[in-house]
């Protein structure tokens, strides 16, 4: 297992991908920290919460070769040759990503000595607001091997990643959305006020219930959920279970 | 021997057909099951877990209540109904403006609920989607619910107190005039909504009127101190006609740059006459420099109180603040020790009080807060500098307090705006020393009822300022020039080395 986190590890510094997904971390991470900077005000909160938004890119340029790139290659067949737990791959291939997410935050930890060192304020909220970067680019991460499990193509499973992340950054609003939806449609039949919105209240809460942005917000302020924590780390572990079982399947269909 | 092959061959190919298919049943089957292990968990740990499993390691704890918010909730009678409705949809965190000035209430509030154990209930609703929840909330529309659409109402036994959230922080005043933004300096809302709910339940104990229309300075702190005594506030408008209300328990002048009227002078005096409790406060600041406060002085030298004007510089670099003359330490005079358990008080640009020249011996009148033996007095002088005013140094009254012991008048007089101005509780929040010495003067004239003395404490925002000598443009400069060039540029740089160099292989 060892070998294959360090080979895959090692592997986004021999392709320009973990330099241009670094690039990219860089200098949009720094383009924030300049603008809160050039205002005197710095919470580092606030930087790590609006970098949440760049798994959209950042998360289908790490994941996307993962396997595809291996399926291509033909190099897949090795997994399925060798006597190796296809688990071990996927969640060796999960550790590498979760590694260099961790190689391109040291940005971001450099931003926060900087702070610190111009006499800003480190409190609670940032120490949660990583912990919660970290858990989310775990369960995103997982998304993106799965994405890329289930196609041949590395452009198709980076948009599929691309995909998956926007309807869950959308979540809420999403939610929000079928609600007033729903209570449209209800007014339409003629039923009262209260109902419809503990039709709309309902809907919208079911769906935004998915939405780990919602459920980790309170970290920020210093307030930790276990149970958000939880729900990151086990949809993680899920998407990941479901991508041993289409390798695992792969290697018994094999001809 | 064909025949044989084939017919191996065959069951073979059933055996491991059969096998697949087993495969593809087990695989989906447990995916399956995981899916829903994963399900049940998140939601038994959500529903069930997830207030016990929730951890407020917030500074100051500003998402949980305190103790003395509990122990409130634990004195309200079983059966009390206590709801608290926000009149709009519950934000979602997705929507950063609009959940902003929420931020600090809608945590504390789901406390309140949870720790109410179940007289408090927090609901929101939309009131253009669910316009009855006005007339359900006030059904004799005093309130004009319709207008406070994202605002809080608590309602308790038919009667409603409506919160505005602006009204659950302390605002910079200064950063708000500069930049016309809010600068939330600390966050009220627990002691907002405590006392809210206190009011309702218990009632109000008395109405402090604070006079408006004098070119006073903000007195929302005031209001929410006097409300944390149990006192209704309300203001009383010098423009159309002065007269102070029979069910007044409390007058409050706050920091006036002009002068009072000549109806205000009369009324105010009747006032005092019939046993009223007024408390004045006049600081030294550029927009009141000129006034003489005739009027004023007129009123408090019925009292054997005269306002200077001029301002206190205190010489004693033992009671200077950052060695600034006019922003420094008072000592409190001995009758007044047990106001505070701090023994000097905060003053800033501090009026001198003396004695007024013709003695009311119907008055005793003391000192409250005193400057040291090295303070003299100066005026404004150019360029903001203070420019001493010939005289020996000495001790300088700063605050002083008047009681006619027959009819029972009392009146503090304060020559600092320290202790009423929203300008000094935007700095320093109403948990400053300064708060509780004020309080406590409240309380010698007014008493209140015991329960209404919790002491809920201001809890601090975090302020993620920078220091301004190291914050500057050339740093902003260099933080741009390193994090946003040179770094991106070297990842750059090795991608398309590592690229030229393995495009090849």
């Amino acid at each position: 297992m060892y070998a294959i986190f360090k080979r895959e590890f090692l592997s986004y510094f021999r392709t320009p991908v973990g330099y241009v997904a670094m690039a990219i971390f860089t200098f949009i991470s720094g383009f924030i920290f300049y603008s809160l900077f050039s205002t005197g005000i710095v919470n580092i909160s606030e930087e790590i919460i609006s970098l949440r938004a760049l798994f959209i890119v950042i998360i289908p340029i790490i994941t996307m070769g993962m396997f595809a790139e291996d399926r291509k290659r033909g190099t897949e067949v090795l997994y399925y040759a060798n006597p190796v737990d296809l688990f071990s791959v996927v969640f060796s291939k999960f550790l590498a990503a979760i590694l260099l997410c961790f190689v391109m935050f040291i940005n971001v930890f450099i931003h926060i000595i900087v702070v610190a060192a111009c006499g800003g304020e480190i409190g609670i909220g940032v120490f949660g607001s990583v912990l919660v970067f970290f858990f989310m680019a775990a369960l995103f991460i997982a998304i993106g091997i799965f994405a890329s499990v289930i196609t041949d193509n590395q452009i198709i499973s980076a948009i599929l990643t691309f995909i998956f992340i926007l309807v869950i950054q959308l979540m809420s609003m999403i939610g929000s959305y079928i609600g007033t939806f729903v209570s449209t449609i209800m007014a339409y039949m003629g039923l009262s006020n209260v109902t419809r919105q503990s039709a709309q209240s309902a809907v919208s809460g079911a769906i935004s219930w998915f939405d780990p942005f919602a459920k980790t917000y309170e970290f920020r302020n210093g307030t930790f959920s276990v149970s958000a924590l939880v729900f990151c780390l086990s949809f993680a572990i899920f998407f990941l279970y479901l991508s041993f079982r289409i390798l695992e399947k792969k290697r018994w269909s094999q001809k | 021997m064909s025949i044989i092959n084939k017919s191996s061959n065959n069951a073979k190919k059933k055996h491991v057909n059969e096998r697949a298919h087993q495969m593809k049943i087990y695989s989906i089957g447990s995916v399956v099951l995981l899916g829903l292990i994963i399900l049940l968990i998140n939601v038994i740990l959500d529903v069930f877990l997830g207030k016990n499993l929730t951890f407020d390691f917030s500074i100051e704890h500003s998402n949980s209540i305190t103790e003395a918010s509990e122990q409130f909730l634990d004195s309200i009678p079983d059966g009390t109904k206590i709801r608290i409705v926000g009149l709009f949809l519950r934000p979602s965190s997705t929507d950063e403006t609009q959940y902003q000035q929420y931020q600090y209430i809608i945590p504390l509030l789901d406390d309140y609920a949870k720790k109410g154990k179940g007289k408090v209930t927090v609901e929101y609703t939309d009131i253009t989607m669910n316009p009855g929840i006005i007339s359900e909330l006030d059904p004799t529309g005093s309130y004009d619910l319709s207008s406070k659409a994202g605002q809080f109402v608590v309602s308790c036994n038919g009667k409603l107190n409506v919160i505005n959230p602006i009204n659950c922080y302390t605002i910079d005043t200064d950063y708000l005039a500069k930049y016309d933004v809010y600068m939330a300096t600390a966050n009220n809302t627990e002691y907002t909504f405590t006392n809210a709910m206190m009011s309702l339940v218990k009632g109000y104990s008395s109405k402090a009127y604070v006079i408006a229309g004098n070119k006073e300075v903000g007195t929302t702190q005031l209001k929410r101190m006097l409300n944390g005594l149990g006192m209704e506030t309300n203001d009383l408008d010098v423009v159309s006609g002065f007269k102070v209300p029979d069910d007044c328990s409390l007058l409050v002048l706050n920091c006036p740059d002009t002068d009072i009227t000549e109806t205000m002078y009369v009324e105010m005096k009747a006032y005092v006459a019939r046993g009223g409790k007024v408390i004045v406060a006049v600081g030294y600041n550029n927009d009141n420099v000129n006034e003489p406060y005739t009027n004023l002085n007129r009123f408090l030298g019925e009292m054997n109180i005269n306002i200077e004007r001029c301002m206190v510089s205190e010489n004693d670099p033992t009671y200077q603040l950052n060695t600034q003359i006019n922003d420094s330490l008072a000592d409190i005079a001995q009758g007044f020790a047990d106001f505070s358990e701090e023994k000097k008080m905060h003053i800033t640009l501090a009026r001198p009080l003396s004695p007024a020249s013709t003695v009311n011996a119907e008055f005793t009148t003391v000192p409250v807060l005193m400057t040291s033996k090295k303070a003299t007095r100066s005026v404004a002088g150019e360029n903001n500098t203070a420019k001493q005013i010939e005289g020996e140094a000495g001790v300088i009254n700063v605050a002083m307090y008047a009681a006619n012991i027959e009819t029972r008048g009392e009146v503090f007089v304060f020559g600092t705006e320290n202790f009423t101005s929203d300008l000094y509780y935007s700095e320093f929040t109403l948990s400053d020393k300064d708060a509780g010495f004020f309080r406590a003067c409240v309380r010698s004239m007014v008493p209140t009822t015991a329960s209404y003395n919790i002491d809920i404490p201001v809890k601090k925002i975090d302020s993620y300022m920078l220091a301004e000598d190291k914050a500057t443009t050339s740093m902003s400069t260099v933080m741009m020039i390193v994090f946003m060039i040179v770094l991106p540029i070297i990842c750059s740089t090795a991608a398309v080395i590592v690229y030229n160099k393995r495009k090849n292989l």
